[in-house]
């Protein structure tokens, strides 16, 4: 009951005409975007942040969750009919999803992805809506050491899951606290790295760099490295399922959403990674696995269900810690802070409508989406036909417009284009932006709670993140993950010894 | 020479660089840090990477080959982002946006004539009006006579 009577409060304000309208709004705009190749979610979010600053604070959130969860819907239709994957967490859907197309079965595809995307996302916010109240409780008793070991860990974890090598994730993100800490220092008053410019005291604005990063480098992007894709699209006709269908994907469905929520909470835990796993255990759980990779259906069921579980999972670090876990929720939570909210674990108590609004939103936003999704394949199926020739210039238009629009400043677009620049080479040589996004959000976080910790510390200095229990095991953990790939290399390259010196 | 290496040697560069700037800023106070010492705590920790990268790097090389990279185009679509940031104010929005539209859709894409002029015209001129007109953006009109009411 404790948790029910917040929940109605949260429908009273989802189910606001305003609010409905946004999910509605945030919901079409997501699967859209995720429809469209090469325009991913988070460079979308960013496109769209300048226009959330007029809109109401829970509107905005309620909006782009929308998108989110929108897009991770949507992200399934390119990767069955086209075998191209809308955004990165649908990537293995293309495996066994363009098999199933080929083989005249898109229809039973695309059903049971959004079926699973329905029940991955509710099941997800249902587990949200549990965990956090507990969470942020606890959260509440962290002081400044505890805050500062729990954002390191979760720095370290998002520098080591994201990208190839680790070495490469964390200097991304060093550069990211960097431009971060970029401004007047919140404690001292010194301006820091401005270069005597009036600009820059304010620091560097998340929305072009976040729109320069992902939404201008990954078009330059494109402009260079430009494919044709030639495929022929029909729109499937039978989107049901057969009985054996819905035999085979119970399972993995259930799996999916409750993998896929872990992983959504852990930080660096993106959908892509849920999705990867879920196909990775269904592989390995099935009874005849040689089925993977020719068109089975429980290995679209499985990972679409995790990515959307993990969309919704990521809400719990946002919402109860402030914490993101991803570059859309970094996003986010630079929305939320554009509106003067605090996130954290105070969030659920100062902000209700915020936290509830938004959860009672992502129930409505999958009801919504699994309605209307299948009645309109028809129509994303001939907005893929619209070529990315006219959409590219479109999109470059609306980076551009919206650069401007936010403190009508010209430099903001110069800007804009110049971290495009930017996340155009780190694109091209295979570096995330990612964990630069992120670090450069949760930077001045870090540096807050590091300073006021070390000043609470006094003379004891750096040892009172070690003698507090919480800190000092976040730490530890904090140590394992740095420690662990380097333990991994070491053993791999003493069996690799063992084995040239046996043969 | 490979990525890592020149990421490494790079943030090796930079680290030395806002190493010097932290001290200026004062690295320590009495029973507190100074403004110095969180960018100095990270150029310690880049320079750590960057070492690890450089001594260690991975296989990937800088020159990566690009398979049918439209180098030109890729220019062609900078270049004119370039040229509208100094002229979005003096020009104006319609002007500016219309400009940078034909470049892109003629030369970047490759579209005929009759379609960049049609994408172009209508794309400048209907972001203009929603959103000068309904959003209330005060984009700049520049070289465009406006009604005094816009």
């Amino acid at each position: 009951m404790d948790t029910l009577a917040p929940l109605f409060h949260g429908f009273a304000v989802a189910l606001t005409p305003d609010n409905l309208i946004y999910v509605l709004l945030g919901s079409l705009v997501g699967t859209v975007i995720g429809v469209l190749p090469g325009l991913g979610p988070t460079a979308s979010i960013a496109l769209l942040l300048p226009v959330t600053i007029g809109m109401d604070m829970v509107s905005s959130l309620i909006f782009l969750a929308g998108i989110y969860y929108g897009a991770m819907y949507g992200g399934s239709t390119t990767s069955i009919l086209m075998n191209i994957p809308g955004e990165a967490a649908s990537v293995v859907t293309c495996i066994d999803g363009y098999q199933m197309a080929r083989q005249g079965r898109a229809g039973p595809a695309l059903g049971m992805s959004a079926f699973g995307s329905f029940a991955g996302g509710t099941i997800g916010v249902a587990a949200v809506m549990l965990i956090s109240p507990i969470l942020a409780e606890t959260a509440l008793k962290f002081g400044p050491p505890e805050m500062f070991a729990l954002l390191l860990f979760a720095f370290t974890c998002i520098g080591s899951l994201t990208g190839k090598s680790q070495a490469r994730g964390l200097l991304v993100a060093c550069i990211g606290l960097l431009l971060g800490s970029v401004g007047t220092d919140e404690i001292h008053g010194v301006d820091r790295f401005t270069f005597g410019t009036l600009y820059l005291q304010d620091g560097i604005g998340l929305v072009p760099l976040a729109m320069g990063l992902f939404g201008m480098g990954e078009i330059l992007y494109n402009i260079e490295r430009r494919e044709e894709t030639g495929s022929v699209l029909k729109t499937p006709k039978n989107l049901l399922p057969t009985r054996q269908d819905w035999k085979d994907s119970g399972w993995p469905i259930t799996r999916g959403s409750l993998l896929g929520f872990g992983i959504g909470i852990l930080p660096g835990g993106m959908p892509a990674v849920a999705s990867l796993l879920s196909y990775a255990v269904e592989r390995r759980m099935a009874k005849h696995p040689d089925r993977f990779g020719k068109g089975a259906i429980e290995a679209v069921a499985g990972p679409e269900t995790a990515n959307n579980a993990a969309t919704a999972g990521g809400f719990v670090p946002l919402l109860t810690l402030g914490i993101p876990t991803n570059s859309v929720l970094a996003l986010m939570l630079a929305a939320l802070m554009l509106h003067g909210v605090t996130p954290g674990p105070l969030l659920l108590f100062k902000w209700p409508d915020v936290f509830w609004g938004v959860i009672a939103s992502m129930y409505i936003g999958n009801v919504m989406l699994l309605i209307l999704n299948l009645p309109l394949i028809g129509l994303f199926v001939q907005l893929l036909k619209v070529p990315y020739r006219i959409l590219s210039p479109l999109i470059i238009m609306f980076v551009l417009l919206g650069a401007y629009a936010l403190n009508n400043s010209h430099i903001d677009v110069l800007a804009t284009v110049l971290f495009g620049v930017v996340g155009y080479l780190m694109k091209r040589f295979g570096l995330e932006p990612a964990p630069l996004i992120l670090a450069y959000v949760l930077g001045p976080m870090l540096e807050n709670n590091l300073s006021k910790a070390l000043i609470l510390a006094r003379s004891s200095g750096m040892s009172i993140f070690i003698t507090r229990p919480i800190s000092g095991i976040l730490l530890a953990l904090t140590f394992v993950v740095l420690v662990y790939p380097i333990l991994q290399w070491l053993i791999g390259r003493r069996a690799e010894r063992s084995r040239s010196s046996a043969a | 020479m490979t990525v890592d290496r020149a990421l490494g040697a790079g943030a090796l560069l930079l680290a030395a660089l806002v190493c010097l700037s932290a001290w200026k800023y004062g690295i320590a106070r009495p029973n507190a840090p100074g403004a110095g010492f969180w960018p100095f705590l990270i150029a310690v920790v880049m320079a750590g990477l960057g070492a690890a990268l450089a001594i260690r790097p991975g296989r990937s090389p800088l020159q990566s080959t690009g398979v049918n990279s439209n180098w030109k185009g890729f220019w062609i679509a900078l270049a004119s982002m370039g040229f509208f940031v100094p002229v979005l104010v003096p020009l104006g929005y319609p002007a500016s946006m219309w400009l940078l539209l034909m470049v892109q859709l003629r030369w970047v894409e490759g579209r005929s004539w009759t379609t960049a002029l049609l994408v172009a015209s209508a794309a400048a001129i209907m972001s203009f009006v929603v959103f000068r007109l309904l959003l209330h953006v005060p984009l700049p009109s520049g070289i465009l006579p406006l009604p005094r009411n816009w």
